[in-house]
């Protein structure tokens, strides 16, 4: 659609985003602390309720773990959820799954390189992040050369493209792909596709609308039973006969059920406290996948990958937040017994350049995805194809080996049973098929 | 609340002939006619307008309310200014129907900020606003050789030997005619015909080395096309008038043109001259029996609820500070999700969004924005365009407000909050 440019606007785009969500807002116990100077007390905290944790066991109960090699297979399609985590700004794969052995890579990387010493050797030719150590040990699978094959520089644009699910941009659509995948799934849950990093207007399609939620006691206001002032808000809504205000009260009670903010278990503390604003928005979905409230799709997003400059440190602590915020949810998965019925993707615009400039890296084009699920504990399993650092492109990049339709294709059909075809044009018209996640 | 729409059966007796006759310009704007006229020509529908257009002609009100300069945004290289001076001029209650069809173009003529230069912002405001009531043709002319515009769709540095056919499609298929009435050779035509344009240092420049010379078949007919050329083509094609106008009409109406509307829409707008079209859409029955009938989207929700404040004497938060809370209702100006604008209405209604208007009003400081004193129910309807609230829904808010329980500060919190929960706020 466009030719590669190198534009210098990229800069620009992270910091405003964070800027964004860092604004000082006013939050539940502020408000709650101001207003509570003139009303009297109210208790903070809601109970928590076993009936959530006593469905889910039973759930799990009847979707049992295929034994030996099997991979990403367990439970009925139907109870699946895919979690996409985007790696706002371009995550450089190179760092990410290092091709340590590789002496092209210490060439051309130099300073910025990792030594072979310090990666988590995954094989003889490449290990993750030093960081990473306790998503190694869970196990995960890496994808590698995902871009397109027509790449274009700019985060917008591909940002844009993984988006819509368009690889090569040359067609629009209204919906985003997993709007489209949330139409596929047909649920009548509100919370159907719900973003944890603010509005995302990608989870719209056809039928479905998204929805977004910061914290589980986003809609505290609406369940405060013993505040006078909350609790005759709530019952005046209640009778103004309207669905949507009457959907939304319904939602907030069942996760009033659920929502803690006090007493965190330790893998929610370590998410809230290591894992940045990721980890933030998994305890969100957490406690949203807890409440068992029909959620399928989750959309979350960590910023700050657009490492113009101070590649190596910024990266690194990029990747320890990674670390704590999915080994904390894998654990709240684990204790809530759900563990085999989600699937944890990233999406990144794009991978970075090979060569550094200076401290940092410019815009690249393909780059190392992962995913994270049920029935691939202890292993790191490679898939895709390494992309060569011998024939870069004009521009100095790698060249992709696996178009991120294709990525996206196998998170649709082969984890959430939907034909990846209906939702994603650009595979229907390549006719090409979704990589095998259990390959 | 996209099934119990709050058409309720006392919105429907209050509009019989003498509010279609009111539109059509036969009478006077009573107060009901004129806060419906109010919140579909304004942003932020303030009440002290609605005020002034009570007992006038709506010919006249339209007048008054199409009266107002462009305004003279600076250009500014920091991140987010301009976008947010903009947000000023659209929240600016001595603004009226120029400003609220600058906001209708920006959802059909998008940029998205992030991908230009933030100095090239303030021109594009400039060009919206000044065509905003004038000629589509003059502000298709204007805008596809608008800096930012170049830089968003990529006709910056697009060159006659290797065109990018961004700009090319998205003029066709957004701007004007739409899909079905071009081929992908007119595509790689105008894609040639646009090339040459540079945008650098906040300054649009057209380099003739990079331009094409020869002749081009776009839309059946060789002719040595160029980017007014093309323009002009597709301004003249019966398409444009058609898709445009129908936009125009769904976003003042609230609901798409019917087929026989749509086809008197492409003669009547066959011109392109915006303002004579607004006047008959407004004059229509349509128009008239739509009260309370259009989603607010979520900018425009937010920006009547600090209408709503400001007028009773309250203090919204200051804009910079409220950027967050656009980007969880779901619409930051500038910030289109994609180049094809918004979302279509349902989304502004369904129970998510609506959630998230609830827990905004709920983040607001109630001290600054509501007082502290005892409520005046009366004012705060009044101050929030509510005069047409559904008398069982004004009833229970009255009750609220009366709760001899509460502090008078929190039954004016309270009050404040259950008014702009309505289901007939979140309509416009």
């Amino acid at each position: 659609m466009t030719t590669p440019t190198t534009r210098a606007r990229a800069g620009s785009t992270l910091t405003p985003r964070a800027a964004l969500t860092r604004r000082a807002v006013l939050t539940r116990r502020d408000v709650l602390t101001r207003l509570l100077a003139a009303a009297g007390g109210v208790a903070l905290t809601a109970c928590r309720t076993d009936t959530s944790h006593a469905a889910s066991e039973a759930r799990t109960s009847t979707a049992p773990v295929a034994a030996g090699g099997a991979r990403l297979l367990p439970g009925a399609v139907s109870d699946r959820v895919l979690v996409v985590i985007e790696l706002d700004g371009g995550n450089d794969g190179l760092s990410t799954l290092v091709p340590a052995a590789d002496s092209r890579y210490h060439d051309l990387r130099g300073d910025l390189a990792h030594d072979p010493g310090t990666v988590i050797a995954v094989d003889d030719e490449v290990g993750l992040h030093p960081a990473l150590a306790r998503t190694a040990e869970r196990g995960l699978v890496t994808v590698e050369g995902v871009g397109a094959a027509t790449p274009d520089l700019s985060h917008f644009e591909m940002a844009g493209r993984w988006r819509q699910g368009d690889v090569d941009g040359a067609s629009r659509f209204d919906h985003g792909f997993l709007g489209r995948l949330a139409d596929g799934l047909a649920s009548t849950s509100p919370l159907a596709a719900v973003s944890v990093a603010g509005a995302a207007p990608d989870l719209d399609g056809e039928m479905a609308v998204g929805a977004h939620l910061q914290g589980i006691d986003d809609l505290w206001f609406l369940s405060q039973p013993d505040w006078l002032q909350a609790s005759a808000y709530r019952e005046v809504l209640a009778g103004y006969g309207d669905a949507s205000i009457e959907q939304v009260i319904s939602l907030a009670d069942r996760l009033a059920a659920v929502a803690t903010d006090e007493n965190d278990d330790d893998a929610t503390r370590q998410m809230r406290q290591d894992g940045g604003d990721l980890g933030r928005q998994l305890v969100t979905a957490a406690d949203l996948l807890d409440a068992d409230l029909g959620t399928r799709i989750v959309r979350a997003r960590l910023s700050g990958f657009d490492t113009h400059e101070g590649h190596r440190w910024r990266h690194d602590s990029l990747m320890a937040q990674i670390d704590a915020a999915l080994d904390g949810f894998r654990r709240r998965l684990d204790a809530a017994g759900l563990a085999d019925r989600v699937l944890i993707a990233t999406i990144s615009e794009f991978g970075r350049r090979v060569e550094p400039n200076d401290s940092g890296l410019d815009h690249g084009t393909a780059s190392t995805m992962f995913v994270a699920g049920p029935g691939e504990w202890g292993e790191v399993r490679r898939l895709g194809e390494s992309p060569s650092l011998a024939q870069l492109d004009a521009d100095g990049n790698l060249r992709a080996t696996v178009s991120f339709d294709r990525y996206l294709g196998a998170l649709a059909e082969g984890w959430m049973g939907v034909d990846a075809a209906s939702v994603l044009p650009s595979l229907a018209a390549s006719g090409e098929r979704p990589i095998d996640l259990a390959g | 609340m996209a099934t119990t729409t709050p058409a309720t059966p006392t919105l429907a007796t209050r509009r019989p002939t003498r509010f279609s006759a009111a539109f059509a310009g036969r009478e006077r704007l009573d107060r009901a006619s004129a806060a419906h006229l109010v919140r579909r020509t304004t942003v932020t529908a303030p009440a002290e307008v609605v005020d002034a257009l009570v007992g006038r002609s709506v010919g006249e009100a339209l007048e008054r309310l199409a009266e107002e300069p462009p305004p003279a945004l600076a250009p500014d290289d920091e991140w987010g200014r301009s976008v947010t001076e903009w947000i000023g001029t659209l929240c600016d209650p001595a603004r009226g129907l120029r400003t609220r069809l600058a906001w209708f173009w920006h959802g059909v003529f998008t940029t998205n900020a992030d991908a230009v230069e933030q100095s090239l912002v303030a021109a594009q405001v400039e060009v919206l606003h000044t065509h905003a009531l004038g000629n589509v043709r003059d502000l298709l002319q204007r805008f596809v050789v608008d800096g930012a515009l170049l830089q968003y769709l990529d006709g910056d540095g697009s060159a006659a030997w290797d065109p990018n056919e961004n700009l090319a499609r998205e003029l066709m298929e957004l701007f004007t005619v739409g899909r079905g009435h071009y081929g992908e050779d007119d595509v790689r035509a105008a894609a040639r015909a646009l090339a040459g344009w540079r945008v650098g240092d906040g300054a649009v420049t057209f380099d003739r080395q990079a331009a094409f010379a020869a002749p081009l078949i776009f839309l059946g007919v060789q002719d040595r096309w160029d980017t007014a050329s093309v323009v002009d083509a597709l301004c003249d094609h019966p398409a444009t008038p058609r898709r445009l106008g129908g936009l125009l009409w769904a976003d003042l109406v609230g609901s798409p043109p019917d087929g026989t509307t749509l086809s008197e829409i492409g003669d009547r707008f066959a011109d392109l001259e915006i303002e004579p079209l607004v006047r008959w859409i407004v004059g229509t029955e349509a128009f008239a029996a739509s009260p309370r009938q259009r989603p607010r989207r979520g900018f425009e929700w937010w920006a009547a609820v600090r209408q709503a404040i400001t007028t009773a004497g309250g203090s919204p938060q200051p804009i910079a500070d409220d950027r967050w809370a656009l980007d969880g209702l779901g619409q930051v100006p500038f910030h289109p999700p994609s180049v094809a604008g918004w979302a279509a209405d349902r989304r502004w209604t369904a129970p998510g969004s609506i959630g998230a208007r609830l827990r905004h009003l709920w983040s607001i400081d109630p001290w600054q924005a509501f007082g502290d004193g005892e409520v005046d129910l009366q004012r705060v309807l009044w101050a929030c365009g509510l005069d047409d609230l559904a008398p069982d829904r004004r009833a229970s808010i009255v009750d609220a407000g009366a709760m001899p329980d509460l502090e008078p500060a929190n039954r004016s919190h309270l009050v404040w909050l259950l008014a702009l929960s309505t289901p007939e706020f979140q309509f416009s």
